[in-house]
């Protein structure tokens, strides 16, 4: 760890690092091009042979963005490259006004607990300026009474995206950056159909679905599995979700509160019309496992770690209300430990319950392997799993837009696991960013 | 997920490996010529041939090679390829005890939890003992997991690819492993106390981290010591659970021992160095103990806290926290070891109740503690010694100061982890074992 200064003794094209990072003692580097964030600029290398620790920078670098001084920063000489790090950058909103030292000391309270270590910065859509190549956001200082500070930063080595970022800036964006966003592509429910059923591992734990093309799409999957789901390609897990059957020529249409249509097959066009005008798709019912009445899903929380490796860092189970068709955990709706569910609703043994969780795990991991093979780069992902009767696990719905993964924890009430979950991506971008 | 395979016996041929066409171009074994077949530490040249009325997951190969390698056809195989050779397996070992009559009750007791997810393993898994190793015939006798029946079978084996070593051994027959297994054999080599802190005070990431340590000698550095330091911990280099360990404080011309015993502590007040040295002698014989700077810790109600972190290795190699604990002495006794009557809870809940704080410096604290334990358990590697399984013994002082007190890589028992509430946790350690295993016996992770 060490401190940058400004060095008035400098040139303009000169840096100054210590002695013991020179690591070929007999050709030592003489010329570096040093690294922050996406930055990059060619300097003239002076060693200092003082015991502080700390790289010097000239006075007037003119640059349209600052290098907080404040921090304490990593640093790396790789051949020539020097690397000044991790500097890691969150999109989190459309509007920077709409962010707030206040609310983020709140959300990123988390911030604390990690270590002094390179530059974080928390920025909204509209901060990014690509022509200057420089993001307005507020950056983390520990040890202030006041930790979020405002400021103008270079494009980061790793940038975690947490809002939605219009398709056109996102090129900008990966144009200057290549792959170092997460999670990069949103794919939609199609999308995750479309790209995985293909493997034949995955392929036995996906509903069979369709584009909601036409009513005799609709047909010939109830005339295969009796009872379908209408779900929105786009929309959330839980929005526009509609369960379909047919019974004597008429179709029986339920929705997400329970509310139940009767359609006679000659309205079915024209009821349908909308449907499939706004991009739904059916999918297979799964004969769904219920306890008391409710529904039971699993929420997997799918992470990469400081290792840059998949893992699952927590497993809750959601009951929904009784009666209901989700499980979204509402006010009637409650959340357990993966493993006290499945002792307790599904009676498995410890033996039986390890195991389950342990196949629920790898069959996320290679799902995330295989997502990462087919489109893109992610990092924190909220799998939902459901196990039916059979116990065969099902995989629902990959959240991977902006996972929100304290929702559930506000039931299962575990601070330390929670901590867990927030932090484990911010520790996935700074090994990204080369630390 | 790698797929699996059953092997089939083929009557028809020798020494000939039969593949379903399609898969073989996925493994790439399509090529003519030479290759090896390789189960465990053998192999066997053989001749590929491939045929449309092979199911895609069987492989046929013929009987003479099945006898002569032994393999158990009731296990699904993973394949991989390296150089000329296709090695299916994992084939891991298990060297559990030194006695071949206590595999069996051992086997059930406690070894079966390490296959409790047989299916993420998959192979074949023996375990065998020390007895059981037929070092001029190559075969180890000892039991072998049938995956269909759940039936550990008895009998004649050859040497397996890897092996997760859970007792100590000689150097004679560390040698022997080493030759056989370079690298493909851990925790191989058990340190003591002394060389721990031998080894780890050389490393520079760790050595703050380490109370000062000494070897006690007979004509002894004990007095200069019990002036710099007050108080005394000596401990015999062997020792573990607790057992054996004096406290010696000074109390300004007297000195206090102080030791556990089943029923509490018990103490002895000397008046002398002399006589402390004579009281010493009298306990501790011939045995080698160490000398180690006592720190206090932060406690609850006069009762010792520490802490034991398991950290295992998996199949991608890298280290992992598996739990933290904290154990709780009984009110007044000099160690916290649950043995001697203590309690385990936890790790975070205690960090949060013995400093007063929140989940979040809870949390911070433990991650601090995580990182120096993973130093540690690089500076081990450093040193010579392929862990994959350690239980690391760590005490808080009131300024929230990380010591690590003790190291034990002979298989630290993950039982704890049930004491605290966490069963899956334990099951996880085992399986963790298996996964490393499986790594060294050639299969890694699938990269991403």
């Amino acid at each position: 760890m060490l401190m940058i200064k400004q060095d008035p003794s400098l040139l303009q094209s000169e840096i100054s690092i210590p002695m013991t990072l020179n690591n070929q003692p007999h050709e030592p580097v003489r010329r570096v091009v040093f690294h922050f964030g996406q930055w990059q600029r060619d300097f003239l290398v002076r060693y200092r042979d003082d015991s502080e620790q700390q790289i010097g920078l000239p006075e007037n670098l003119d640059l349209p963005f600052q290098i907080p001084l404040n921090l304490k920063y990593q640093v790396k000489l790789d051949g020539h490259h020097l690397i000044l790090g991790p500097v890691v950058g969150f999109i989190t909103n459309q509007k920077k006004e709409n962010l707030a030292p206040k609310g983020l000391n709140i959300s990123y309270r988390y911030m604390r607990l990690l270590d002094d270590n390179g530059l974080t910065f928390i920025c909204a859509v509209d901060g990014i300026n690509v022509k200057e190549q420089t993001i307005e956001g507020y950056y983390y200082s520990h040890n202030d009474e006041e930790p979020w500070k405002k400021g103008v930063f270079p494009f980061p080595a790793a940038l975690y995206r947490r809002a939605t970022v219009p398709n056109s800036l996102y090129s900008e964006l990966v144009n200057i950056m290549g792959d170092e966003i997460f999670n990069s592509y949103p794919f939609n429910k199609w999308e995750t159909w479309d790209w995985l059923s293909s493997n034949p591992e995955l392929r036995r734990h996906l509903p069979y679905t369709e584009r909601f093309s036409s009513v005799q799409v609709l047909d010939s999957m109830l005339s295969r599995f009796g009872t379908v789901y209408a779900k929105q390609e786009n929309g959330k897990a839980s929005e526009n979700l509609f369960k379909i059957s047919k019974e004597m020529q008429a179709y029986h249409v339920f929705d997400s509160e329970g509310k139940e249509q009767i359609l006679p097959e000659e309205k079915a066009e024209e009821f349908f019309s909308s449907f499939i005008k706004k991009k739904y798709i059916l999918q297979q019912e799964i004969e769904v496992s219920r306890y008391e009445g409710r529904h039971i899903d699993f929420r997997m929380i799918m992470q990469k770690d400081g290792n840059q490796q998949w893992g699952c860092t927590a497993i809750i189970t959601k009951f929904g209300e009784r009666n209901g068709i989700t499980t979204i955990v509402s006010d009637s709706g409650f959340a357990l430990s993966g493993e006290n569910a499945l002792r307790k609703v599904f009676k498995l043994n410890r033996k039986q319950t390890f195991r389950k969780l342990e196949e629920m795990t790898s069959i996320c991991i290679e799902m995330c392997k295989a997502l990462e093979r087919t489109g893109g780069h992610y990092a924190d992902l909220g799998v939902d799993l459901m196990i039916d009767k059979n116990l065969k696990v099902w995989i629902l719905e990959i959240n991977n837009k902006l996972p929100d993964h304290s929702m559930p924890f506000d039931f299962l009430k575990d601070a330390n696991l929670l901590q867990k979950v927030l932090s484990t991506p911010l520790e996935y971008a700074r090994a990204r960013a080369g630390f | 997920m790698k797929k699996k395979y059953k092997i089939i016996p083929d009557m028809k041929f020798r020494s000939c490996l039969t593949v379903n066409p399609f898969r073989i171009e996925e493994l790439n074994i399509a090529k003519k010529g030479i290759w090896y077949f390789r189960f465990g530490l053998q192999a066997f040249e053989l001749k590929v041939e491939t045929s449309d009325e092979i199911a895609i997951d069987e492989l046929h190969l013929s009987i003479d090679v099945i006898d002569q390698a032994g393999i158990p056809l009731d296990s699904q195989y993973e394949i991989t390829i390296f150089g000329n050779e296709i090695i299916i397996g994992p084939y891991i070992g298990i060297l559990a005890t030194h006695e071949q009559s206590r595999l069996e009750e051992l086997l059930y007791a406690s070894y079966s939890k390490y296959i409790y997810d047989y299916p993420a393993i998959g192979g074949a898994i023996l375990i065998f003992s020390l007895e059981g190793v037929d070092t001029k015939n190559d075969i180890i006798e000892g039991f072998m997991y049938n995956p269909v029946t759940d039936i550990w079978e008895k009998g004649q084996y050859c040497y397996p690819s890897s092996i997760f070593k859970t007792i100590s051994m000689n150097k004679e027959l560390r040698s022997f492993f080493q030759t056989k297994y370079k690298d493909r054999i851990f925790n191989i080599y058990n340190f003591n106390k002394w060389q721990m802190y031998d080894w780890l005070s050389n490393i520079s990431t760790v050595k703050d981290y380490l109370p000062e340590t000494y070897l006690y000698k007979k004509v002894n550095n004990i007095e200069s010591l019990i002036v710099k330091h007050e108080e005394l911990y000596i401990k015999p280099i062997y020792g573990s659970r607790g057992r054996g360990i004096f406290k010696v404080s000074n109390l300004q011309g007297k000195y206090k021992i102080s030791y556990d015993k089943n029923d509490g502590k018990q103490e002895v007040i000397v008046n002398s160095i002399v006589e402390l040295l004579e009281f010493l002698e009298s306990q501790i014989k011939h045995k080698a103990y160490i000398i180690q700077r006592a720190i206090v810790p932060q406690m609850i109600d006069e009762r010792m806290v520490d802490y034991r972190m398991i950290l295992t290795k998996d199949q991608s190699g890298n280290w992992k926290e598996n739990g933290l604990v904290s154990r709780l002495g009984m009110t007044g006794n000099i160690t916290s070891n649950i043995s001697t009557g203590g309690e385990a809870e936890d790790g975070e809940t205690i960090l949060q109740k013995s400093f007063g704080i929140d989940a979040h410096e809870s949390f911070r604290l433990h991650k601090k503690m995580r990182e120096v334990a993973f130093e540690a358990a690089l500076g081990l590697e450093k040193s010579g010694v392929h862990c994959g399984n350690l239980g690391i013994d760590m005490l808080l002082g009131k300024d929230q100061q990380i010591w690590i007190i003790e190291i034990n890589n002979i298989n630290p028992n993950a039982l704890i982890m049930v004491r605290v509430g966490d069963r899956n946790q334990y099951y996880k350690v085992k399986l963790a074992n298996m996964l490393y295993a499986k790594k060294l016996a050639g299969f890694s992770e699938e990269e991403a």
